[in-house]
């Protein structure tokens, strides 16, 4: 299962939503997240499983599955490259 | 140990070598002052910081560790530090920000070859304290101004900053605040404690929507000083 390091964390700044680390880590550049990706961070933060995310977002936004299941995949595989994720 | 009024805040800390000391002297506080904080840094810091850095002298830590400790703390007080240098102009500080190397006290130099030395003050060289007193944000010098000692001991209310690029022309044009954002974080220091960091979030944001924003393209000629000023002058800086 994957999950967000502790360290890092989402906040609103200027109305964009910027990933901060707290690890001291040497975390250059800013990260920044839209409203969709911030959605699917608030469920991978609680543990959600990949296939809930894409379940809970098909109805948040009222599309079906398909439409958004690559989205959401590539959007988590960005957190992964970037060491967000555990 | 004596106590420097520094952007308004009284801080207790007691200078063991002389560049801390000299560059501190103008922050003097009177000796009824009372200090909301205090920095010490012990014996044991300086151990640590020779084991990391031996080519460090502890005269230049505790310069740069004072420095950093006091930003630090500064979030605790609605302000934060921004890698810029600040001009005051007819009372008013215009900041201009960059990373290291760009030109900011180049253009801030040719603020002061256009508006002379009297008229143009640099308030602090590389890292002004930016801080709201009384619902309106104010540049401070501090004793922490990088290389050179350029640093007046004065607050100012802020028209406006600019993100400078160099460039074969002279152009500004306004940011939105989600634009200013990105190079905002990048010329400041992010803290690693969770609780400093949101209030560093907390700040910038506020600041972001209260200060006018500006990227400045520009050569290193007095021209780029009167665009700026001309765009800049009329910069928000609101009371909420």
């Amino acid at each position: 299962m994957m999950k967000i390091k502790k360290e890092f964390k989402l906040r609103t700044v200027g109305g964009m939503n910027i990933v901060v680390s707290t690890a001291g880590m040497n975390f250059q550049g800013i990260i920044t997240v839209n409203n969709t990706g911030e959605f699917i961070w608030k469920m991978l933060e609680q543990g959600a499983e990949e296939s809930e995310i894409i379940t809970a977002l098909a109805k948040e936004c009222n599309v079906s599955e398909e439409d958004i299941s690559q989205d959401v995949k590539e959007f988590i595989s960005s957190l992964e490259g970037a060491g967000i994720l555990e | 140990m004596p106590v420097y009024v520094i952007a308004g805040l009284p801080v207790e800390y007691d200078c063991k070598y002389p560049l801390l000391k000299n560059r501190s002297k103008k922050y003097l506080a009177p000796d009824d002052v009372k200090p909301l904080f205090k920095i010490h840094l012990d014996e044991n810091f300086y151990a640590e910081k020779r084991k990391i850095s031996p080519t460090i002298s502890d005269e230049i830590q505790e310069y740069m560790n004072t420095g950093a400790i006091f930003y630090k703390e500064l979030l605790s007080y609605g302000g934060v530090m921004l890698h810029a240098s600040a001009v005051a102009v007819d009372g008013y500080a215009y900041l201009f920000s960059a990373p290291c190397g760009t030109g900011k006290s180049t253009h801030t130099k040719m603020w002061q070859k256009l508006f002379g030395k009297d008229r143009a003050v640099i308030i602090n060289d590389d890292k002004p304290a930016i801080r709201k007193v009384d619902g309106v944000y104010y540049a401070f010098g501090t004793p922490f101004s990088g290389k050179h000692d350029i640093s007046e001991n004065a607050g100012y209310i802020i028209k406006g900053i600019g993100f400078l690029r160099r460039s074969s022309e002279n152009s500004i044009h306004k940011l939105s605040p989600d634009v200013a954002m990105v190079p905002f974080f990048n010329q400041t220091i992010r803290p690693k404690e969770e609780e400093k960091m949101d209030l560093l979030c907390k700040n910038a944001d506020d600041i972001l929507k209260s200060i006018s924003f500006y990227a400045l393209d520009c050569r290193a000629d007095t021209d780029a000083a009167q665009t700026a000023y001309n765009m800049m002058k009329g910069g928000e800086n609101d009371e909420n």
